[in-house]
This record gives structure tokens, C-alpha cells and sequence, in this order.
């Protein structure tokens, strides 16, 4: 094995953790996970689902600042934003609601909080789906483009978390804090 | 500890009583942080005891109630209820304690008493949450009831579950229970009673009124602005969860005639 392999699927199971160590609690020991394991689930796959995303984001410019760790991932590392979004509406559909459908159609069309989420997944898919490199050679120039969705994308699994926070903001806002920071910089230097 | 001297009556159901375990571990007392498990987790850096109520406001006996008195009292019961959270997940607990109504009389409410007014204790020092900056809440966590709620014989003050003492966690030393309505409504760690004449203020209601009415009785035909109310998580014993229709009045239809004539949808 090269170091290039070696280094590519450490990162791929590092990224993979995550979902592991949750699978395995829940299979093994779901009780360790919390008094209802499948909220925690659903909270975890949301959460890491963001992260993934801010990560994806913050590889352009550690590239700047001379960090090139990141870069040979960066299609991976989105791809497991969209893994973990994929196994949050999973788990939301089969787990918190045990795909009822009465429920599923009422919250998809009423309540904000659940198709704003959803909509963020349906632009993850997009950008899933027109990640692979023939995708990149068919798309040309337009590519760039469409992959400037992971902006509106991070907007609106932020206005999602944002709406179920009930008692505190912070999480929300700490998130928020990092997303202005993060965009804030492209568009300062665009302005530039 | 046990508590001794407890009559066990009648007012139960036949559904799973979800694990003491499960009931002291999950739950939401945001005065220790808004998630589940920090009540459990941080609720040893708050201490209880001694403890008195102030009882006070439009009546003609205004005095104190301590913890002794209620605990030493003759007529202390269990009660096993469902709790339903406004979150839609549910438990059924034994409660051991007083009905409300009993103890509200001793201080003689009069004509102008028309709600009552529960507060909860404020300890920043000891309660994290408190120390929130962040929080959506003001303190003191204030809820209230209509007078004729408060006198029904549902209504309860806890000083123990699962036949011990109240866990910090779960609203040491005394708490409410009305279990009919959304488990907010049930005070935990109550510091002062007052009877007032109109309608109070109530903290979830000033933080979010379009979601939190000031009588949230559980209903299943009125969604919560983010999630159903049809159904809920049901916490069952050996820490099972299944979904199952969540019932009008949570199953306690002896409550009806308090709203007779009343639009539910409206007056949420």
C-alpha cells in the first residue's frame, strides 16, 4: 500500500467513525447511547451531517494559508456531509416517525422546521450526485456553478437548526458564528 | 430512602410504568441545561434541603409550607400518572404526595382567587442553566392554572416518586403534577403559591406564545407548530419506546367539564 493510499483511507475511516461507533452502540448497546437511543441518533447524523459540511468548507482556505492536508479530500468529505444528512432523514423517517405517513405528509408540507431540512438534503443530492469526476468532465465550466449550491445549502441546514432550538440559541449561534466566518471570508476577498 | 406512610389509591392505569431508572435520567428541568440528561448529570450541585413554600396573594390565610409538613402529613398517596411532554414523548410514573386542592384550601383562597401562580426556585449558583446567557427563558420559571384546575382532584404536589424522595432532577423537594396537560405545566422545585386575580404571565408562554398556550392540555387535534400531537414516544418499562396515539386530556377525560363550551383550538 502507498502512503497516498494509506493517508486516503485513514481519513475514510476516521470519517467513518462517527457512524460506526454509533451503529455498533445502537446494535450492542443501545442503552449507552441514552434513554432513547434513536434521538440521540438522529441528533448525532444531524449534527455530523453540519460539521462534515463547515469542514468541506474550511479545505479552500487552510489551502490558502499553506494546509494541504485537506485538499486530495474534499470531495470526500462532502460526500459524508451527504452520508450523514442521508442517515439523519433516515433515521427521522424510519426511526423517530416509524415511517408513518400521515405524519411524514403533514410535516414535510406544514412545518418549516422539517422541509427546510428537507430541501437542504434534496440540494446535498444534487451536489452528491454531480460529484464524480465524470460528472466534473460532462458539467465544464458549469460545475463550479452548481457547486456553489453548498452556499444556500449551509444557509438552510442552518435556519433548521436554528428553528428547533427551544430554550437556548447557543448552539445555533456558535454554528452561526462559524458559518459568517466562513463565508464572510469568500466574500471579502471576492469584493477584493 | 423510602417514605413511609403512604396510602395507595386509586387513581393509576394499567399501561407499563416506565423504568425508575429511565424517569430520573431523562427529562427536561432547564434551571441544569436544556439537554435531557444534564438534569441528571448536574443535579447534585443543587441543594434542596431545608425547603418551605411561601403561599400567598388573594387569600385570607397566607402562610408557609414546608417539606416536613407535607412529608410527616397523614394523608400522603401514590399516584401512578402518564406524563406527556409537549416534545411528544411520554412515561407513566408512580408520584407519591398531596392533592393540590386539599392543601390549597387550608389557606383559605377567597373571591378574587381566580388562578394560581407557581414559581420555581432561582439559584444561579447552584443551577447552571440559570447561568445561561444564552437562554430564551427568564427566571423565575413561572407557570400557572386556572383556580378551578388547581382544586380539581387530579392535581397533585409531589414529594417522591417510585415511593423515594424527588430526585433533584425531577424537581426537588415538591413539584406539580397535572396530568392532563403538557408535562411544562407541572412546576419542579416550587418556592412560592400565589392566588391571583387574572391570568398570569407564564414562562414558556412569554417565550413562544404561537407554540405554548397558558392552558396546553394535551391534544392530539392541535399540531405543534414543529411536530405532531397525534402520537408520541412512549417510554415503557425495560426502556422500550413505541409510538402510540396520544389521547385527548392524556387519557384523563374527567377533566372535560372544566372546558366546556371552550374553543380547545383556540384557547390552546
Amino acid at each position: 500500500m502507498t502512503l497516498k493510499r494509506l493517508k486516503w483511507w485513514s481519513v475514510f475511516i476516521v470519517c467513518a467513525l462517527p457512524f460506526l461507533i454509533g451503529t455498533y452502540l445502537y446494535l450492542f448497546n443501545p442503552r449507552q447511547l441514552g434513554i432513547d437511543p434513536i434521538e440521540v441518533l438522529l441528533e448525532n447524523a444531524g449534527e455530523w451531517a453540519l460539521r462534515f459540511l463547515l469542514i468541506t468548507l474550511c479545505v479552500s482556505p487552510l489551502k490558502r494559508i499553506g494546509v494541504r492536508f485537506f485538499s486530495p479530500f474534499r470531495r470526500m468529505l462532502g460526500l459524508y456531509a451527504f452520508f450523514y444528512a442521508t442517515l439523519h432523514l433516515l433515521t427521522y423517517t424510519i426511526g423517530w416517525i416509524s415511517l408513518d405517513l400521515t405524519t411524514f405528509i403533514e410535516d414535510i408540507t406544514k412545518r418549516p422546521f422539517i422541509y427546510l431540512g428537507m430541501l437542504s438534503w434534496l440540494v446535498l443530492l444534487v451536489l452528491a450526485i454531480t460529484s464524480p469526476k465524470a460528472m466534473v468532465k460532462k458539467l465544464k465550466k458549469n460545475w463550479v456553478k452548481v457547486h456553489m449550491l453548498i452556499y444556500p445549502a449551509i444557509l438552510l441546514v442552518w435556519v433548521h437548526l436554528w428553528l428547533q432550538s427551544r430554550a437556548s440559541a447557543l448552539e445555533a449561534v456558535i454554528y452561526g458564528a462559524i458559518i459568517l466566518l466562513l463565508l464572510g471570508e469568500r466574500l471579502v476577498r471576492k469584493v477584493r | 430512602q423510602k417514605i413511609s406512610n403512604t396510602v395507595f389509591r386509586g387513581v393509576t392505569t394499567d399501561e407499563a410504568v416506565t423504568d425508575q431508572y429511565d424517569a430520573t435520567r431523562y427529562n427536561n428541568f432547564y434551571e441544569f441545561g436544556t439537554g435531557k440528561d444534564d438534569p441528571a448529570k448536574y443535579a447534585d450541585e443543587f441543594n434542596p434541603y431545608p425547603w418551605q413554600i411561601s403561599v400567598e396573594g388573594e387569600c385570607d390565610a397566607p402562610g408557609v409550607l414546608s417539606l416536613e409538613d407535607l412529608i410527616v402529613s397523614k394523608s400522603l398517596e401514590e399516584r401512578i400518572y402518564r406524563l406527556r411532554c409537549v416534545e411528544a414523548w411520554s412515561m407513566v410514573i408512580p408520584w407519591t404526595g398531596i392533592e393540590l386542592g386539599s392543601l390549597l384550601k387550608r389557606f383559605k383562597p377567597n373571591s378574587r382567587a381566580k388562578y394560581v401562580v407557581f414559581e420555581s426556585v432561582v439559584r444561579e449558583e447552584e443551577l447552571r442553566g440559570q447561568r445561561d446567557r444564552f437562554s430564551f427563558i427568564d427566571w423565575p420559571y413561572v407557570e400557572g392554572l386556572r383556580i378551578d384546575e388547581a382544586m380539581h382532584s387530579l392535581s397533585f404536589l409531589a414529594v417522591g416518586m417510585y415511593g423515594e424522595p424527588l430526585p433533584n432532577q425531577n424537581g426537588a423537594p415538591i413539584r406539580l403534577l397535572v396530568p392532563w396537560k403538557y408535562g411544562f405545566k407541572s412546576s419542579k422545585s416550587i418556592v412560592k403559591i400565589k392566588f391571583v386575580e387574572s391570568e398570569p404571565n407564564t414562562t414558556w408562554n412569554l417565550a413562544n406564545p404561537k407554540e405554548y398556550g397558558f392552558y396546553s392540555n394535551v391534544n392530539p387535534n392541535r399540531p405543534h407548530p414543529r411536530w405532531t400531537q397525534a402520537t408520541e414516544r412512549r417510554i415503557t418499562g425495560q426502556g422500550k419506546i413505541e409510538r402510540i396515539p396520544t389521547q385527548m386530556f392524556n387519557g384523563y377525560d374527567q377533566v372535560a367539564s372544566l372546558y366546556e363550551g371552550m374553543d380547545l383550538k383556540k384557547f390552546y
